[in-house]
């Protein structure tokens, strides 16, 4: 079954088209005050467009298919062919449509804007001049409008309206009137900007785009021209794309998650679904370091961040570890948006915890114990903890982000922090070591949120492990909708009736399918792998992946942290951290 | 037959034969309609596996308990046998997600065997928005 984020974007390629196409058709309403009757053939050219593009996509994929591309397509030719004939309109379509578009695959794959593939075609019947624009301050609602679309490919853009301006203040023809003729932010903001057609990369974009521009202003005022530039700048674009894949410069800083309001508020209240027990406190003072790690072995101590693993063993690693300095790093991050149980534990929980701090700090000598919060409000730890407030951020409580960061070691590939002598262990597994050490209780149970996704309420909950899931929701938030396990909100699946909890079971949730449309019409965006923390191209793996090209995914997918990000972010509606995950299953099982 | 409404789920359990991970946004909303409601719904896909986001029975041995009202949406040609399966299985009412599912001979084969069937698409009865608009042209009672 899928694992997927159960939250997602409410943003979609379709919207985003939408909001496009509304705003390059607003660069008719000077036409459109002066001639109303234009409006017509505007809706002529689009309609025919939206037609095509529907027959084609029926046949492609056999069941209709948005086609608001298309009739973005249509408004950015439309300037250029508003003076010809009917039938020149038309031609433009069917070249825009089904040479530029769909004999590369249809929407997303083209390697061409369609428009600007149009456009030169026309051009080579007819001589079709670069000053498409009426100056008007009707303009105006057009050129707010389609700013923000720069945003979504900035080097090309801003590029393209440099070097336009550069060229047109060299030959002394820069002023606001020629701004506007030449349509120059129409060509920056939303032609060359396609995220489909236009690389990503900074430097190929800022000088593919100011090169575009000057040959266009510079060398000959025509559409020819502007539309030949558009073309090979998209040649370039691909070949970068294809020999120097950069989809993301710098660090990575996380992604900001919006999870239903409510649900970060928990109850005060833990609910304790346990069987309460006897347990007497022993004094740390009475027990050696190896008494201390038996106890950790002997109760089952193990990760509860959700990872599973024996914390004897991790604790044994760091021990063994041939460096000079050792780490103590509790995670208290809780960066997925729906979790509050280590929030509610280190509220409430504080002096437990600094004691399985302590314990911890017994059996291995750490030069530095850190714990790692993103509020840190409120917490009052003994001295020798130093306290980090980390950015709300997604997803910084991944180990191989912290790790780096905090310490100076660089745990290379293959490898894991305790093997380098940094023992990270998650804020419930240092209060699962207090009990186990002082109360010499078993690690048989734990803290999981549970939420309440249909009415957006949170519960902090303690359960038995073993126990049934459904009846944990019910005891809970009562029965209502369907029951998702996981990670966390970000990494769920829906839990079957008989599922029980178990050691990696840390989230709970009563709520509906998110949806995940699963759309064809992936656009290029990029917005996957610059979101994600592993700085993979995303979509081509995906991709490589959808086509059974698992070894050519292969590394790729085994850097995966399924964080679920790229799914979040999708404007597609894909589940594309799912299709990771299958993957790297797919692969673990074919090297076993 | 007759015109879909509430009262056709009787009990609070239906089976959704052919639940499809290709029309996955269609089928996800019918669900989570269904469920929205009330309805505890079981999955149904004896061809596919994988590619779920929810457990998809295989076949009725693998079902907790078969549910007395099935909702089908699988091709027209296999209509027929799959009215005759869930007759075996002891399904009482089938609604056919359209007339494409179960063409008039399907629907006769229903009222031979007594089955009550009717032909509709749930979300008229369960949906919100534009589902609503659309059962009150159907004449569907919500
Ligand atoms: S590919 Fe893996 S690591 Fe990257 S965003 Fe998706 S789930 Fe996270
Ligand atoms: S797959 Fe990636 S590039 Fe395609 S729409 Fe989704 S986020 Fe954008």
């Amino acid at each position: 079954m899928n694992t997927y984020p159960l939250i997602r974007t409410r943003w979609s390629n379709e919207h985003l088209l939408a909001v496009l196409f509304f705003a390059v058709s607003l660069y008719q309403l000077p036409d459109w005050v002066a001639s109303p009757v234009s409006i017509l053939k505007y809706v002529l050219l689009v309609a025919a467009a939206l037609v095509l593009d529907v027959v084609i996509n029926y046949i492609r994929y056999q069941r209709p298919v948005c086609a608001v591309s298309a009739a973005v397509t249509a408004a950015v030719l439309y300037p250029a062919v508003k003076g010809l004939p009917g039938w020149a309109g038309l031609l433009g379509i069917a070249a825009a449509l089904i040479v530029g578009k769909h004999i590369w695959g249809g929407t997303g794959k083209n390697i061409f804007n369609p428009a600007a593939t149009a456009m030169f075609f026309l051009s080579l019947a007819f001589p079709l001049e670069l000053r498409l624009f009426e100056p008007s301050y009707w303009l105006l609602p057009a050129l707010v409008l389609s700013f923000p679309f720069i945003a979504v490919r900035p080097f090309p853009g801003v590029g393209l309206i440099a070097g336009m301006a550069a060229a047109l203040f060299f030959t002394g023809g820069l002023n606001l009137t020629a701004v506007l003729a030449y349509g120059i932010l129409f060509w920056g903001c939303v032609v060359i900007t396609d995220p489909a057609t236009a690389t990503d990369n900074p430097y190929a974009g800022l000088l593919g785009g100011f090169a575009t521009g000057v040959v266009t202003m510079y060398f000959d005022h025509s559409l020819m021209v502007l539309s030949l530039a558009i073309l090979l700048f998209n040649a370039a674009s691909f070949a970068v794309a294809r020999h120097f894949c950069s989809s993301r410069q710098g660090v990575f800083e996380g992604i900001r998650l919006k999870a239903p309001a409510g649900i970060k508020a928990a109850a005060a209240e833990m609910i304790d679904l346990t069987e309460k027990g006897e347990y007497m406190e022993t004094g740390l003072d009475s027990l050696g370091p190896q008494q201390i790690l038996e106890r950790i072995r002997r109760n089952g101590v193990f990760g509860m961040g959700g990872a599973g693993f024996s914390t004897a063993d991790k604790i044994r690693t760091v021990l063994q570890a041939d460096t000079e300095t050792k780490y103590l790093i509790i995670n208290g991050m809780e960066c997925d948006p729906g979790l509050v149980h280590d929030k509610w534990l280190m509220e409430n929980k504080q002096r437990e915890i600094t004691i399985g701090i302590e314990a911890l700090r017994r059996c291995v000598s750490f030069k530095r114990t850190c714990l790692i919060a993103k509020k840190t409000e409120g917490l009052q730890l003994p001295s020798f903890v130093e306290v980090v407030e980390m950015p709300d951020r997604y997803p910084y409580g991944a180990e191989k982000l912290f790790v780096s960061k905090l310490t100076e070691v660089n745990v290379p590939a293959g490898s894991n922090p305790a093997q380098q002598g940094i023992l990270v262990l998650n804020v419930q597994t240092v209060y699962a070591v207090y009990e186990a050490v002082c109360l010499d209780k078993k690690a048989d149970t734990r803290f999981m949120t549970v939420l309440d996704l249909i009415s957006c309420s949170s519960r902090v909950v303690r359960v038995k492990l073993g126990e049934r899931l459904h009846e944990i929701i019910g005891k809970t938030v009562g029965d209502k909708g369907m029951v998702f396990a996981g990670g966390g909100l970000m990494q769920a699946h829906a839990a079957d009736e008989q599922e029980v909890v178990s050691k990696t079971t840390n989230c709970l949730a009563a709520g509906m399918l998110p949806r995940y449309k699963e759309s064809t019409q992936c656009i290029g965006c990029g917005l996957c792998s610059r979101c994600c923390p592993a700085g993979i191209n995303v979509r081509k793996n995906a991709e490589l992946i959808d086509h059974g090209k698992l070894q050519a995914a292969k590394e790729a997918v085994l850097r995966c942290m399924s964080c679920g990000s790229c799914s979040y972010v999708c404007l597609a509606g894909r589940n594309l951290s799912g299709r990771m995950l299958d993957a790297k299953q797919a692969c673990k099982s074919e090297a076993e | 037959m007759e015109k879909i409404s509430k009262d056709f789920f009787k009990g609070n359990e239906i089976l959704f034969v052919g639940y499809s991970s290709k029309q996955k946004a269609f089928c996800s909303s019918i669900m989570n309609a269904m469920t929205k409601n009330g309805y505890k719904v079981y999955p149904m896909n004896n061809k596919t596996k994988t590619g779920f986001d929810v457990k998809v029975y295989q076949n009725f041995s693998e079902l907790p308990k078969v549910p007395e009202t099935a909702y089908v949406l699988v091709k027209g040609e296999n209509a027929r046998e799959m009215v005759k399966l869930l007759k075996e299985n002891g399904v009482k009412r089938i609604l056919f997600q359209n007339s494409k599912v179960a063409d008039q001979d399907t629907l006769n084969l229903c009222k031979e065997i007594g089955i009550e069937a009717a032909v509709g698409c749930p979300m008229m009865v369960f949906g919100s928005g534009m589902h609503r608009l659309h059962a009150f042209f159907a004449g569907v009672k919500r």
